[in-house]
């Protein structure tokens, strides 16, 4: 790196010279101030060297003083923390910054893979495509590392993030969408109309360019007046402003897309606060005034350190106080360029030479006030730059004047001006393309602007400070005019009203060496001239074939300048050369800030079960379904396999009784006049004959004929059911219920609303069910097997009071219930069933053992309900009534759906007891080889079964009924399981149902 | 007779934040329950609702408060109802309204939280995508959004400003969670 001569200037700047900042950059300690930019920094103590490029390692500088950056990208702060490819010209200096350089080995002034520019003459645009062709076996294990390791930006910490972040909403009548001098008009017009603003700015100063420019407004400096509205705004309660904040996109329905960098200019944040938070600004109008990217000019060696953007050279010299070199020559083709002329000679900066493409111009007219100070420099008129001379530092520039001679000028840093771009990448979020001014020979907006959004300064093409001011104000008045507010044009202050002129020019067409037009990805003038040779003009492949445009900048400074080069080789205008499409975000984010707070567990809600605080003492084992978190198995000490586990849960319940939290089953209350027709229609059976304090088993199919899903529907009243729905289509199925309600019948008078989360629901299941819950249950209820039988269902009161509903419904084949009370009492019922259970020595289980009874009761549950399976193939053809009509009731008659041939679904049981099954394999007859066309059908359910004592399964296969006692081989090639099974009944245990209606 | 007896919890333990500029909090005891209009029966059950409430069933977007309990807009012919003090609130909606309306008891199934302070807008920025803007969303509004995947019925109770939050109580913890979050990553630096 180079470094040590200090170019901060003694005095001059807007940086707080009286807070001395200290920073490092790679390992070397340097001091900033306050206000300063980590590239303002850099360049005050004198450091021009700051980056390799992406492909040729070339030694980079400091271009621009703002977020088109495309050279001097740095990995900031360290370890987990490190961000890569941050741009040190936004990075606001904080005292502890710690940066290094990226892309480069083993150090930035001595890279050894700089190495691949000796070789760029054979690494040009297409060389990955030409030559890692063949053999193609070479790409994965050799090619691609070598060019991985060789190409890229920085590394990721390869660490979880450790920020935090967040995410949130905020409305406003009016958006603006930076705060320089357009903005702040538009802002500070809309504020005294009173409207509610929002103000966006990149910058952690308002002003924009106000901040870098010597002109006035008014009376004041630019950034005087820019400090004086910032005060005027800050005490409306009506505007928000949000520095640091970048719009990076626009979506429909004017919602905008921002990212606030709450603690990045914190060495230590606050830990309560995030590091970003990711905004959705919602915006009844919007004016954009991102101001203008300046165009470099191409040229031999145009990347070398200490060439910069001559406006950016402003910035540095007037805001940082900073000189962009000790020798500073300027190369423009434009009247703006002479600004950063007047700004460096005012500030005694030597300038050893101005190269003006124009031949005709009258540098004293173009300094203006300054021109006294015309002697110090040296014009050249109608002159080019040929080359820009030197290593990892700028030793020189040749010259050609305007009769082609060649001459050395004595430089340290160039200051570029090709012109300016309008910043106008949101104006094309929504499809929108940008027209050709010939006037500043730049794209503008065009009238196919995102709802709501008009532009106004240099975003829209008007580049006075004046101009700027007026457009500010006229969209805010626009605005408020569409929204309704009275405000009036007030007086708008003084400001220069001259935008200057320049000449289009592109490229040195005689440059020396290689002429970078993407400075980011290392393409050159000749990558261009290639790409059109090659048959890849149009602006879409021009930019695929040579990847300008791409990373992390975008082609900010790159897109225009290469688009008027290959205008000039297939001979057509720039117009009709075209321009990419712009799409957000305009510049990079953290992942992390779209995740916001939805990380870890924290990803998406959890919903916990009454139990759970019962559960987790009880050291049970969690799982998933869906959102919940359910008990899988409780483990006792000693218990060392969860087989243990379940085993002993399932034979404690089938011996005497257990208890299972199935709160997470969906509840939905149907109530009125119409309820049981409504079910009529959805289920495929009759629940308007079922009575009062009955329960019945409910099937539902899809429209197509599928089944949907199944559970008990119970009535509590002539006009009041409550239907249960298996736990993961809880949401789905009530979401069906609203659409027949509100779509397909729309004149039933009946009402649905879940009450899931309401009831607390526990199934008490084994043949001591009954005697435990008659310690619960309040007298004078009786439940009884005469008074309460199987699928019978009441509302009571338990435990002295509490409103109830009881179910004699089982899902284990046992004598079982369900008991449900009113959540808040939940946790306290689960403890109390397990203190009236203990003479009976109650456990607790959890969905494990609820899988394995219902597989051994042979229960098609979600592994059989999954999408593919009619009432016919589960077994439940029957249940489809004939008396009426139901939803998928005609579908389901389909010749596809009705094949005798399908699959059904059966029990299975390995031949050797011994063997275990696996869910997924495939039946194949015993014998047959193994490929699909003798599939027979599949394995969905699995458990090892403590009653029967050997793995059973559940499944499908073609005509299974018929088949019991037939052998196939259910094979698991995946798993490498291949076990001989036999067909059976899927009611393993005890299959008449005798326990139940005990 | 039951030797035992069940004690009632808050899903949250009555959980309690309290920051500079907010302070949010899980009401506890609070009787909830839902009212929908019986079809063609709307005015029948605003008649009856006056009569035994005293005050007209609020419109969409709206809450009204009458003799310890609220009730709020949920949609079309549709109200949330809730009481600190009547905890047997569907009981009484049922007595007043019944043949016009159908009455679902809700308490336990959703958890209402408060949020209070001069924080409470900018806390809830962070979660919530309506405009609560004091001029926007009025003391007396009631919407159905979504937050944090949530499903949330959100009202303002009075100007201090004072947010009623419900939300179903199974995920309650998640929305505290998030909630408490917003409410650290507001506070003042």
């Amino acid at each position: 790196m180079s470094g040590g001569t200090s170019y901060r200037l003694r005095t001059g700047g807007l940086v707080g010279r009286d807070e001395s900042l200290k920073f490092q950059f790679d390992g070397t300690a340097f001091e900033g101030y306050a206000g300063d930019t980590l590239a303002s920094a850099l360049l005050g103590n004198g450091v021009q060297l700051v980056g390799r490029s992406f492909k040729y390692h070339r030694p980079r500088g400091v271009l621009s003083a703002g977020p088109e950056e495309p050279n001097a990208l740095v990995e900031l702060r360290s370890g987990a923390h490190r961000e890569p490819n941050t741009r040190a010209t936004t990075i606001e200096l904080f005292d502890g910054l710690e940066a290094e350089s990226q892309n480069r080995f083993p150090s930035l002034s001595f890279d050894l893979m700089a190495v691949n520019n000796l070789l760029s003459p054979f690494l040009g645009a297409g060389f990955y495509y030409k030559t890692f062709m063949w053999p193609a076996a070479f790409w994965e294990k050799l090619y691609e590392p070598i060019i991985r390791r060789a190409a890229g930006l920085g590394r990721l910490s390869g660490e979880t993030d450790p920020d935090t972040y967040d995410k949130g909403f905020l409305h406003c009548d009016l958006l603006v969408i930076g705060a320089g001098p357009a903005g702040l008009m538009a802002a500070l017009t809309a504020a005294r109309a009173g409207a509610r603003v929002i103000l966006a700015d990149e910058d952690f100063t308002a002003g924009g360019r106000l901040l870098s420019e010597n002109g006035a407004v008014g009376d004041n400096a630019g950034s005087a007046w820019a400090a004086e509205v910032m005060a005027e705004l800050a005490a409306a309660p009506n505007v928000r402003y949000m520095p640091r904040t970048t719009v990076f996109g626009v979506y429909d329905h004017g919602i905008y897309g921002a990212v606030e960098r709450i603690t990045d200019h914190l060495h230590e944040a606050p830990e309560h606060l995030p590091r970003q938070c990711l905004w959705k600004l919602i915006a009844k109008r919007s004016i954009l005034a991102a101001g203008a990217i300046e165009r470099p000019l191409v040229f031999g060696g145009n990347d070398r350190p200490g060439t910069m953007l001559a406006g950016a050279v402003r910035t540095y010299v007037n805001r940082f106080g900073v000189a962009p070199g000790r020798h500073v020559a300027v190369f423009t083709n434009n009247d703006d360029g002479w600004r950063s002329v007047a700004a460096m000679l005012r500030a005694d900066i030597d300038v050893s030479a101005v190269i003006d493409v124009r031949a005709e111009i009258k540098p004293a007219d173009l300094l203006g006030a300054d021109a006294a100070l015309l002697d110090r420099t040296e014009v050249v008129a109608g002159g080019r730059v040929t080359a820009a001379l030197g290593g990892t530092d700028m030793h020189g520039l040749e010259v050609r004047d305007a009769n082609n001679r060649v001459r050395r000028v004595r430089a340290n840093a160039l200051a570029i001006s090709g012109g300016w771009n309008p910043t106008m990448h949101l104006t094309c979020h929504q499809n929108g393309r940008p027209t050709w001014n010939d006037n500043i020979a730049a794209f503008v907006p065009s009238d196919n602007l995102p709802a709501g959004m008009t532009v106004a300064g240099a975003a829209n093409g008007e580049f006075s400070t004046a101009a700027a001011l007026r457009s500010g104000q006229q969209g805010a008045l626009d605005a408020l005019a569409d929204l309704g507010f009275s405000a009036s044009a007030e007086a708008i202050p003084t400001a220069e009203d001259d935008a200057g002129s320049g000449q289009p020019y592109w490229y040195v067409p005689d440059s020396k060496g290689p002429a970078f037009v993407d400075f980011q990805n290392d393409v050159t003038v000749k990558d261009i001239q290639l790409s059109h040779q090659e048959g890849f003009r149009a602006v879409e492949h021009l930019k695929r074939y040579t990847t300008l445009g791409m990373a992390t900048d975008q082609g900010k400074t790159a897109n225009v300048p290469a688009l008027a080069i290959m205008a000039e080789l297939t001979g057509r205008s720039i117009p009709e050369t075209g321009t990419t499409t712009y799409r957000p975000p305009y510049t990079p984010i953290a992942i992390g800030a779209f995740a916001g707070r939805s990380h870890g567990k924290d990803f998406r809600p959890t919903r916990y079960t009454p139990s759970h605080e019962f559960a987790a003492r009880r050291n049970a084992v969690f799982v998933e379904t869906g959102n919940w978190l359910r008990a899988q198995w409780f483990p006792l000490p000693g218990e060392t396999h969860w087989r243990e586990s379940v085993d002993r849960e399932v034979l404690a319940t089938r011996a005497s009784v257990g208890v299972c939290d199935v709160t997470t089953l969906g509840k939905i209350d149907i109530q009125g006049p119409d309820a049981a027709e409504f079910l009529d229609r959805v289920y495929t059976n009759m629940f308007s004959t079922l009575k009062v304090g009955r329960a019945r088993y409910g099937l539902m199919l899809r429209e197509d004929g599928l089944v949907m899903d199944d559970g008990t529907t119970t009535r509590f009243g002539e006009h009041e059911y409550l239907m249960t729905t298996t736990t993961a289509n809880a949401v789905g199925v009530f979401r069906h219920l609203e659409y027949c309600r509100q779509v397909l019948w729309p004149t039933l008078d009946v009402h649905l609303i879940s009450t899931t989360d309401h009831w607390a629901q526990f199934a008490v299941a084994g043949p001591n069910s009954r005697r435990l819950l008659e310690q619960v249950v309040d007298a004078p209820f009786d439940i009884s097997n005469d008074a309460f039988p199987y699928m019978a269902a009441a509302e009571l009161t338990v435990c002295n009071g509490v409103r109830a509903r009881l179910y004699r419904l089982s899902f284990s084949g046992e004598l079982a219930y369900e008991i449900a009370v009113p959540s808040q009492y939940g946790g306290a019922l689960i403890d109390v069933l397990m203190e009236a259970g203990k003479p009976f020595d109650v456990v607790p289980y959890g969905t494990e053992a609820l899988g394995v009874m219902r597989v051994e009761k042979g229960h098609a549950a979600g592994n059989e309900l999954n999408g593919t399976t009619t009432a016919a193939d589960l077994g439940l053809g029957r249940m489809v009534s004939q008396k009426k009509d139901c939803i998928g009731k005609v579908m389901a008659n389909r010749p596809g759906l009705t094949d005798p041939d399908r699959p059904v679904m059966v029990g299975f049981k390995p031949v050797n007891p011994k063997r275990q099954l696996s869910a997924g394999a495939h039946f194949i007859g015993v014998g047959q080889s193994f490929d699909a066309s003798n599939d027979q059908g599949y394995l969905t359910s699995v458990a090892y079964s403590p009653m029967l004592e050997t793995s059973i399964g559940l499944g499908f296969i073609r005509n299974g009924v018929d088949r019991y006692g037939e052998r196939v081989v259910a094979a698991d090639l995946v798993r490498d399981n291949v076990v001989e099974v036999e067909i059976v009944s899927p009611h393993f245990f005890d299959p008449k149902g005798g326990r139940l209606r005990g | 007779m039951a030797e035992f007896t069940l004690t009632p919890a808050a899903t949250l333990g009555g959980a309690e934040q309290v920051e500079e500029h907010c302070r949010a909090w899980e009401v506890n005891p609070v009787a909830i329950a839902s009212m929908a209009a019986r079809r063609g029966a709307i005015s029948a059950l605003r008649e009856s609702f006056s009569a035994a409430f005293g005050g007209a069933l609020p419109d969409i977007g709206l809450r009204q408060e009458y003799s310890g309990m609220a009730i709020a807009s949920a949609g079309y012919e549709q109200w949330f109802a809730t009481s600190e003090s009547e905890l047997t609130l569907a009981e009484n909606l049922r007595d007043a309204c019944s043949g016009n309306a159908v009455i679902t008891d809700q308490s336990g199934g959703w958890s209402e939280i408060r949020l209070q302070g001069e924080g409470a807008r900018e806390t809830l920025a962070r979660l919530c995508p309506i405009d609560l803007h004091p001029e926007v969303f009025i003391v007396g509004s009631a919407q159905r959004t979504v937050m944090e995947h949530l499903g949330v019925q959100l009202a303002l109770v009075d100007d201090r400003p004072t947010f009623s939050l419900l939300t179903p109580s199974s995920s309650a913890p998640s929305f505290w969670t998030a909630l408490t979050h917003a409410m650290a990553s507001t506070r003042p630096a």
